[in-house]
């Protein structure tokens, strides 16, 4: 390939200007107890866990026990050694949960010489909406003396560790347009458990349609939940859902054209809904929607339903999704623009 | 009380976000509505939302305060049921549209589309999940103090709760009484500041104190910018 050809990959990663053990923490689940039922003794083998999944949803209160240790040599290697004698620092975890807004800090004891501490962790059913993350911490809690390489104002970041995640079984936002959507590990799933290699899952038997995101693909996981509007994570966000957008319309679609009857009534008031917003960009030269129900209805029932609704569908969906547009943006952030 | 459903976005159409189109039937929307997994009766909230259209001018951002904190009271929602937008939509186009087109002014479809739509506690986010939203982040108990004086200034509403900091009530706390008279020039660059100082700290361990000290270093670093 000539140099002209070449294109130039820059990878981005982000480092703390001090230092800093990500791994450095470590949090285990040793018990969990739902109301006042048996407590649920973790196996040895399954204590670092890093989800737990509620099997139901009609609780009030979760009790977990905690582990938080550390490395008997992770404050020398994160604090100057003058500092060691009486070492700054605050252990906490941080109890979080986006939807319902809860941010809590729940402060730990600390003894230098103590590697391990356990705590107790409640959570209320009536403050999650959605997964929960319960994040280990060690920060500065004291200003220090600025030493090159170390960190030294209150509230630095020391060391962290993975994060428990809780997920209720019956998250109850609603974070699509048409749909629900539900993080769930299909490894633990008794249904879905067979097929671990999906991404995600649209289950369309109840009233309203609900997409399963597989979480035990972590990374991609992560990178659907990306918060941010601007960086390479939001333009891989983008580009991944229209992925999984592209698979789960052209199921809500077809659905809603199946289920669609001669008089133009569908079964479910969503089917009414995916009609609603892609027939518009199936049929753009028809100005009414009865025009457009007796359209599909027409084509569904001929000989080649199925090539032409599916060819009609790809057409309105890469048209709605600004699939090129994301695309785009993701080429840019990572690969840099008008190369070659 | 009930929940608008997703398919329930068609309903607002540039001739109901102006007011051309006033109201629905709620009657003709059934398919559109789903039930709330509980009841919650809406004869306090009718009463505050036919009060604060007789007390309050149209287009008046003091009101704000004084309606989050009504609506904040006579709308008894867990955390987990306002996570859902359904209920907030539910009562911005369905129930009382007339309080959203009085406090705010038409201007531009697209904005007023997201003042019945869009979630959050953003400056244009659906009028009822904003009242609603703020006062809940900002009372202490039965104490709404801080929400009177997070709305004191519609600049100071408008950046501080469209950042993911205002989930920490230390944090509201600490820039209420820092910014409340600053420039939203200033605000604003203070609070990006502080969002990258951020960064290498853990907001949940810093109380307000310590927070004061971080936000008058990022106002600091802005004015010594300037």
């Amino acid at each position: 390939m000539s140099d002209a050809l070449r294109t130039e990959r820059v990878k981005r990663e982000r480092f703390m200007p001090f230092r800093f053990a990500r791994t450095g923490l470590k949090l285990e689940l040793l018990q969990a107890q739902i109301d006042d039922e048996t407590p649920l003794l973790q196996d040895a083998e399954d204590r670092d866990q890093s989800e737990l999944h509620l099997e139901d949803d009609r609780w009030q209160r979760l009790r977990l026990r905690l582990q938080l240790s550390r490395d008997p040599e992770l404050l020398s290697q994160l604090l100057p050694p003058q500092e060691l004698q009486r070492p700054a620092v605050r252990l906490l975890l941080v109890v979080s949960e986006p939807r319902a807004r809860l941010r809590r800090a729940l402060p730990l004891p600390f003894e230098p010489t103590t590697e391990a501490v356990t705590v107790e962790v409640r959570l209320e059913h009536h403050e999650l909406a959605g997964p929960c993350a319960i994040t280990p911490w060690l920060v500065r809690s004291e200003p220090g003396r600025a030493v090159s390489g170390f960190a030294h104002a209150a509230g630095h970041r020391l060391a962290s560790g993975r994060a428990l995640s809780v997920v209720p079984y019956a998250p109850a936002t609603r974070a699509g347009q048409f749909l629900d959507v539900q993080y769930r590990s299909f490894r633990q799933d008794p249904q879905l458990r067979s097929q671990p290699y999906r991404l995600h899952y649209l289950e369309l038997s109840g009233d309203q349609p609900l997409l399963l995101i597989n979480s035990d693909h972590r990374s991609i996981a992560d990178a659907l939940d990306a918060r941010g509007q601007s960086g390479t994570r939001a333009r891989l966000r983008e580009v991944f859902y229209d992925m999984m957008s592209v698979s789960v319309w052209s199921q809500l679609f077809m659905h809603a054209a199946e289920a669609l009857s001669e008089d133009g009534t569908t079964r479910h008031s969503w089917q009414d809904g995916v009609l609603a917003e892609l027939l518009p960009q199936v049929f753009p030269n028809l100005k009414r929607h009865h025009e457009r129900l007796r359209e599909l209805i027409e084509i569904r029932d001929s000989d080649h339903a199925l090539g032409q609704l599916s060819a009609l569908c790809d057409q309105a969906l890469q048209q709605r999704l600004d699939l090129v547009k994301h695309m785009e943006r993701l080429v840019q952030d990572t690969v840099g623009v008008g190369r070659g | 009380m009930w929940s608008l459903l997703p398919s329930g976005r068609r309903l607002i159409t540039p001739e109901f976000a102006s007011g051309q189109c006033p109201r629905y039937d709620e009657k003709d929307c059934g398919p559109l509505v789903a039930p709330m997994p509980r009841d919650i009766s809406l004869e306090a909230l009718d009463q505050t939302v036919h009060r604060a259209l007789l007390d309050y001018p149209p287009a008046d951002a003091n009101s704000d305060a004084d309606i989050a904190i009504d609506i904040h009271r006579s709308l008894p929602l867990t955390r987990r049921e306002a996570a859902d937008p359904g209920p907030f939509r539910y009562l911005a186009i369905l129930r009382h549209p007339e309080l959203v087109r009085h406090r705010w002014e038409y201007r531009s479809y697209a904005t007023m589309r997201d003042r019945f739509w869009r979630a959050g506690t953003r400056h244009d986010a659906n009028a009822f999940s904003r009242w609603w939203w703020i006062a809940e982040l900002t009372r202490d108990g039965q104490d709404y103090g801080l929400t009177h004086r997070a709305f004191s200034r519609s600049s100071l509403a408008t950046h501080l709760f469209s950042r993911e900091l205002c989930s920490h009530r230390p944090a509201i706390e600490a820039a209420v009484e820092l910014f409340a008279d600053a420039p939203a020039s200033t605000l604003e660059a203070s609070l990006k500041n502080l969002g990258k100082m951020l960064s290498v700290r853990v907001l949940e361990a810093l109380d307000k104190e310590e927070l004061l000290g971080l936000m008058r270093e990022a106002r600091d670093l802005e004015q010594r910018t300037v």
